[in-house]
């Protein structure tokens, strides 16, 4: 399964990069949101996404809201939303965004890779 | 299960925030569990202290019960013995004897500046993976240093949240707790434009990541 991990913070996309990596995920990094809307124009299969709030460009929750109001893509993600920020309001807006889930740095390895798998099982139901 | 949603407030959290009280009191968390009983709420089933404390509500109930029992503080007190002693801690930490919110952040100088067992354990246990993040911290110490001091001086309360925010986010991967709450700290002062408070908090923030830095050096790039 691809992962497209947008994070414009080094040591956490560096960590998560290697995680993802060795947990035998196909990693594509993006830097800032309009990185991450680039790459996903090369990306045709199902992708799963993890999503800083606070990036460079177009922040995360706007990218949320532009890949689902998309609905060519919005079946084939599943995103992830990334963040620092943890209230129970900013998990709704994340939500309301069309994030699939939400989750705070920082991350525990084995609770992030269970909603990872969460998120492959939510998009096989999907094809 | 689709999803899991956790309590706001965990018993390591809770911890800390009560571990700023001072003093110390006999009285056990047994008496706020027999409040709880003579208040009939639902028996449920028998809670050790551990679950006790991991449940919000109940930490709410009981910190009120006490606090109109016995005042704040001392009730503050009696729960930091508790959830210091259930937290598996078998000293308590010195409080702080400075007024200001932002003066009693941080550890003592002779604290390690990160947790070494719970940065290797976010690195998935992997020391290689856990080398290679502090030295990419390493590097980027001077840089966030830098960007806290001109933010500060540019008088840009939008410049230093950003710039703590990606110092809390950053430094939270190598558990560096102490870096943490000053960068969470910064961050606040900075959304509530309070001045006082940055320039109180940014020459502290600065020793921290420089205490880091020599830790991550010889802790773990260092080390055999």
């Amino acid at each position: 399964v691809k992962v497209l991990l947008a994070e414009d913070e080094g040591i956490t996309r560096i960590w998560l990069e290697d995680l993802l990596t060795e947990w035998g995920y196909d990693v594509v990094s993006a830097e800032s949101g309009s990185e991450a809307l680039e790459k996903l124009n090369y990306i045709d299969t199902q992708v799963i996404i993890l999503l800083d709030w606070q990036l460079p460009e177009i922040s995360g929750t706007e990218v949320c809201r532009r890949l689902k109001s998309d609905p060519g893509r919005s079946t084939r993600t599943y995103i992830i939303m990334l963040t620092g920020r943890d209230s129970p309001q900013e998990r709704a807006i994340a939500l309301a965004c069309g994030a699939d889930d939400f989750t705070t740095k920082p991350f525990e390895p084995a609770d992030l890779k269970s909603r990872i798998e969460v998120g492959e099982r939510s998009l096989a139901s999907r094809s | 299960m689709d999803d899991f949603a956790p309590k706001p407030i965990q018993r390591q959290r809770l911890a800390k925030v009560l571990a700023r009280a001072a003093g110390s009191n006999p009285l056990t968390i047994e008496t706020a569990l027999d409040n709880r009983t003579a208040r009939k709420e639902p028996p449920s089933k028998p809670m050790s202290t551990v679950e006790a404390l991991d449940d919000e509500r109940f930490c709410r109930t009981i910190f009120e019960q006490l606090s109109r029992a016995l005042g704040r503080e001392n009730a503050r007190n009696h729960l930091r013995a508790v959830v210091m002693e259930a937290s598996g801690h078998d000293r308590l930490p010195a409080p702080s004897t400075e007024p200001s919110g932002a003066t009693d952040l941080g550890r003592s100088p002779s604290e390690p500046s990160f947790d070494y067992a719970t940065a290797l354990a976010r690195a998935a246990n992997l020391p290689e993976l856990l080398k290679k993040i502090a030295r990419v911290a390493v590097s980027q110490i001077p840089e966030w240093r830098g960007r806290i001091q001109s933010a500060t001086r540019s008088n840009s309360t939008e410049a230093v949240s950003q710039a703590a925010h990606t110092i809390r986010g950053a430094v939270s991967n190598l558990a560096a707790h102490s870096c943490v709450d000053l960068a969470a700290a910064l961050e606040i002062a900075a959304r509530n434009n309070d001045w006082p408070q940055i320039k109180a908090l940014t020459p502290k923030i600065d020793a921290e990541l420089e205490r880091l830095s020599s830790s991550l050096r010889r802790t773990v790039l260092e080390a055999s």
